[in-house]
């Protein structure tokens, strides 16, 4: 068995062509994919229908009236005080954050339902809405007491997300984030300048943010773009490896080599048990090769703990199983209609069908039910989900049943290319 | 050594191989002759168990290799027609991994190969890939691949198709060395009869699923014997001159040979001379050549089948 996988290797590896194919190929997508939804999450086109929740549990009135009284008792001097209380009046922390999720450019990613703290978790928990925006009590207070007295922590929004949508989450998160940083830095009301001596209120940056920021609640960690598409093309491309020995078997049977093996007393299905294991290694060893490349050249898994790299090990040799029986199944049908059909068929239009559905090219979460649950049934979708839900930091259990689903599939594949591999030739 | 006894075989209504018997005795290099479609790939395969016969048997020393398929596979190479090697690989990888499916290993497989590899003289050029090689350098490597692990009998399915006369010449005389110097017997199909008759000492003639003759090269050719081969050559081409002789009832054969040499087969009582000057002369056709020949295998094949070996 080792004289064919050595052999099986040898061949791919030298020829030039194929490695571009499935390693080069790949690994440029990964890179425009990745790095094109980065420019998308910043707001320059648009891809994607993100819908959430937004919970208002704060009291705007309430708030503004407690920084107005805090403000009145200060012992700050007569003309500062009065350009406070002007301030807190005009100021309106809800409205800016309304201004970006109504913006023109927000709208364009998705939309949002105002609901109740109840209404919000439900539909969240029911993958009903990608993320729940809460705005909590004190915002207003909070916020406008640390721009003008500077006082507190700041304010913080609060955001949780559903495991379902880890794109839409993470662009979600990146918007927030950069509404934070916008309201801190650079459009925060200055404080009063008294040292100077000075009335006038000045506006000025601060080193010390008076928006507190977006809290995540860590149901799981967002993916990132990157990390997204060096799983989506790498469990794409390897399809096209396991076409590529199942092409390759049949090489041998047109050019009589499989003949001499044969001749040779090799059982027809040991040789078929060595395609299968040989595309087992060579898919493994091409993810091993395009997660690593991924790593080094955009930090993509870059810190990830020891847990994180074994539990996508354990995946990735579970893809390697199936894909070798996908390889099986290739080489079976080949042998049986004698042409190269099969592969050509699988390699021209199933590989496109199957990575669309799976969600290599965008997470299946955005289109149909249907085609979501179609799609995690096929080895790369279940492959995908595996691998974004172990990015997530979800344990096990969350994506044990993607495992089954992928050895039940290898299973499958196995049992019907070896009950079908031609035996005639076999005495 | 080894025979075939009514070996049949039918693929749906069409019979490929229709009651062949044959023998090879050991230390022999037999021919198998037949054009395209006569049935002698299907019969290689059936001899050595790569495709399971409808009917009949192969013996080896007198055993059934249908029952032990087993017993010829170490005793038997097979040089298929194509180039059955890998491209991407070496000369030596290739050795090596054809004789570690024959189980060699080792000191063993590396002698093995060093040997094979001298025995077709491409030993300084055995690190490089096949691919590099030339069409007759592949055919040697191809036959080289079928003696990794010594067999006592090497069947070879054409493997001098598609190369140059030198490389071609090699190869003869490779098998002529495993005949004589090895000791061992050979198979040898082809579609050139020169080949065939330089090497073989006997010769099936296979047309249509069945042989049709067999023998050794003289027996063969008495089958001639009561007759003789004229071969006219014409300045220029006569279709007028080809029809006349092709309705004469004395003349057995008329074959057209590009368009100005005509081989004509006629029983040796018959005086056809003076008849030929005259229909030559009636049509305007001027004779530049005539011979009268002993027949050829190729004449046998083509009185036997009706047509010639590479129609």
């Amino acid at each position: 068995m080792g004289n064919f996988i050595k052999k099986d290797i040898l061949i791919l590896v030298r020829d030039r062509k194929e490695l571009a194919i499935l390693i080069l190929m790949p690994f440029i997508l990964i890179a425009i994919l990745g790095f094109a939804l980065g420019n998308i999450i910043n707001g320059d086109s648009v891809t994607l229908d993100l819908n959430f929740a937004l919970v208002v549990e704060d009291d705007e009135a309430s708030g503004r009236s407690k920084v107005l009284e805090e403000i009145d008792q200060s012992q700050l001097p007569g003309e500062v005080k009065a350009q406070l209380l002007q301030a807190a009046a005009e100021i309106q922390p809800q409205a800016m954050l309304r201004g970006v999720i109504d913006s023109e450019k927000f709208r364009q990613l998705g939309s949002y339902q105002e609901l109740t703290l109840e209404e919000g978790k439900r539909a969240i928990e029911q993958d009903e809405a990608a993320v729940l925006l809460i705005v909590p009590e004190n915002y207003t207070y909070n916020m406008l007491r640390k721009m003008l007295l500077d006082s507190g922590d700041g304010a913080r929004l609060l955001v949780e997300s559903s495991s379902k949508y880890p794109l839409s989450s993470g662009i979600f998160q990146d918007v927030m984030e950069s509404f934070s940083r916008t309201v801190s830095y650079e459009t925060a009301l200055g404080q009063i300048s008294a040292s100077k001596g000075q009335m006038a209120v000045e506006w000025q940056t601060t080193e010390s943010p008076v928006h507190g920021g977006v809290e995540f609640i860590p149901s799981f960690d967002p993916i990132r773009s990157i990390q997204y598409y060096t799983f989506g093309m790498a469990v794409m491309f390897i399809m096209y490896a396991a076409t590529s020995i199942a092409s390759r078997a049949y090489n041998e049977k047109e050019n009589f080599a499989f003949d001499r093996i044969v001749i040779a007393g090799t059982n027809p299905l040991a040789y078929l048990a060595g395609k299968a294991i040989s595309a087992a290694m060579l898919v493994f060893l091409q993810l091993i090769v395009l997660f690593g490349m991924s790593t080094l050249c955009f930090g993509t898994f870059a810190g990830k703990s020891l847990e994180f790299w074994l539990a996508l090990l354990l995946v990735m040799a579970v893809l390697a199983i199936c894909m070798g029986g996908l390889a099986a199944l290739l080489t079976t049908l080949n042998f049986r209609a004698e042409n190269y059909r099969s592969t050509q068929i699988f390699g021209g239009l199933f590989v496109t069908l199957l990575s669309f559905l799976g969600g290599s090219f965008f997470p299946t979460s955005a289109m149909s039910e249907a085609i979501s649950y179609l799609g995690g049934w096929t080895p790369n979708g279940a492959a995908l989900n595996a691998f974004v839900q172990i990015t997530q930091g979800a344990g096990m259990e969350r994506y044990l049943d993607f495992i089954v689903r992928l050895l039940f599939l290898s299973g499958s594949m196995f049992i019907v290319s070896f009950w079908l591999f031609p035996r005639r030739r076999m005495f | 050594m080894l025979e075939t006894i009514e070996l049949r075989k039918v693929y749906k209504n069409k019979t490929a191989v229709d009651g062949v018997n044959l023998y090879l005795d050991p230390g022999e290099s037999v021919g198998l002759l037949g054009p395209n479609g006569a049935g002698k790939s299907t019969t290689i395969s059936m001899i050595s168990t790569l495709i399971k016969p409808t009917s009949g048997d192969v013996k080896l020393n007198g055993q059934s290799v249908l029952k032990h398929p087993r017993i010829i596979r170490h005793e038997l190479g097979v040089v298929p027609q194509e180039i059955a090697l890998y491209q991407e690989l070496s000369a030596v990888e290739n050795l090596q991994f054809f004789g570690r499916i024959y189980g060699l290993k080792g000191k063993e497989l590396e002698l093995a190969v060093e040997e094979v590899l001298e025995l077709v003289d491409l030993t300084d050029r055995k690190k490089e890939r096949i691919k590099t090689y030339s069409g007759g350098m592949k055919r040697r490597i191809n036959i080289a691949a079928a003696l990794m692990h010594q067999p006592k009998i090497i069947i070879m399915d054409e493997p001098t198709v598609g190369i140059d006369p030198q490389s071609r010449n090699y190869i003869l005389e490779t098998v002529r060395r495993l005949n004589i110097e090895k000791k061992m017997t050979v198979l040898y199909t082809s579609h050139y009869m020169e080949e065939v008759e330089q090497l073989c000492d006997r010769i099936y003639i296979m047309d249509h699923g069945k042989v049709i003759a067999s023998g050794r090269k003289e027996e063969l050719k008495s089958i001639l014997s009561a007759e003789d081969t004229i071969v006219l050559q014409l300045e220029e081409p006569c279709k007028e001159l080809v029809d006349e002789l092709k309705e004469n009832n004395e003349i057995r054969k008329v074959d057209v040979d590009g368009n100005k040499t005509i081989k004509l087969i006629v029983p040796k009582t018959v005086n056809l001379l003076g008849h030929l000057f005259q229909a030559a002369e009636r049509h305007g056709a001027r004779i530049v050549n005539l011979n009268v020949q002993k027949p050829s295998l190729e004449d046998v094949f083509l009185h036997l089948t009706g047509r010639k070996l590479r129609d």
